[in-house]
């Protein structure tokens, strides 16, 4: 498997898809969580439905940032740099845009972690499967 | 799907991640009654990341070989782990890292940002190379 270099355009669109999935990942927390997403067995079905809702993004940013299938992981590893690190500091300084309620907040916070990955995982997988390592 | 990797170099990847998430667990133990987390000393906490992520990015590079590519699939495959195995136990058995939820909720904050500077890291460190 090679990851072949972003071209700058590239480059940068990632980091400002990555800016857009950090905040509509804040969104769904900030929304989510008051509807019960957080507790009990729901809880667990977000977590399984976070894998299935992951898809979509990364294949819209494949098409949308022109990106070859063996790009794609770096792509991914760019989008998911700018959202963790956004994460990172707004959980800190901006927690108020998660939500109001501290044990939703932390919920969707972990959540957020267990997304990552599986935005990592799916970036690596689609990114091999139709002859991604060829490249 | 990994063509151009060994399998000794995916165990590396793969034991290296569990290792990662084990160390920010008690890090994060370690720090948080110190107040790592609080005013000025979480600023101090996230500045004091990047040296403490630097060696691990390094250690990945010099184990995956020249490759840039390697290097980057080797970061993934460690803080997909990582993220993951933090992602179940913040939610799951959040009384590994706090007892305190603004404690919680700091310390996944930072490991968010730990995570986001490791990938930026990697990136860089693979752009020189």
């Amino acid at each position: 498997m090679s990851t072949p270099q972003l071209t700058k355009p590239q480059t940068v669109f990632s980091v400002f898809y990555g800016v857009i999935l950090w905040f509509l990942a804040a969104m769904m927390v900030r929304y989510l969580g008051p509807l019960g997403a957080f507790e009990g067995v729901a809880l667990l079905i977000t977590y399984a439905l976070v894998i299935p809702g992951t898809v979509p993004f990364i294949w819209l940013g494949q098409r949308l940032l022109g990106l070859a299938t063996s790009q794609l992981s770096n792509s991914v590893m760019v989008i998911t740099a700018t959202a963790l690190m956004l994460d990172g500091l707004a959980f800190n300084f901006f927690r108020s845009l998660y939500g109001a309620d501290l044990a939703t907040v932390m919920a969707g916070s972990a959540l957020i972690l267990w997304g990552a990955g599986i935005g990592l995982v799916l970036g690596m997988v689609m990114g091999t499967a139709r002859g991604g390592s060829k490249a | 799907m990994f063509k151009d990797i060994s399998l000794k170099q995916v165990t590396f990847c793969v034991s290296y991640g569990f290792a990662l998430w084990i160390g920010a667990i008690l890090l994060i133990r370690a720090i948080g009654p110190m107040g790592a987390f609080s005013g000025i000393g979480l600023l101090l906490s996230f500045v004091g990341v990047i040296p403490i992520t630097l060696p691990a990015v390094l250690l990945t590079k010099r184990v995956m070989g020249p490759s840039r590519g390697n290097m980057l699939v080797g970061v993934t495959i460690i803080s997909t782990i990582a993220l993951l195995m933090a992602g179940i136990c913040f939610s799951f058995f959040p009384s590994l890292y706090a007892v305190d939820t603004p404690t919680l909720l700091a310390a996944s904050g930072f490991m968010l940002w730990g995570g986001g500077v490791g990938f930026a890291l990697a990136l860089f460190i693979g752009e020189e190379g």
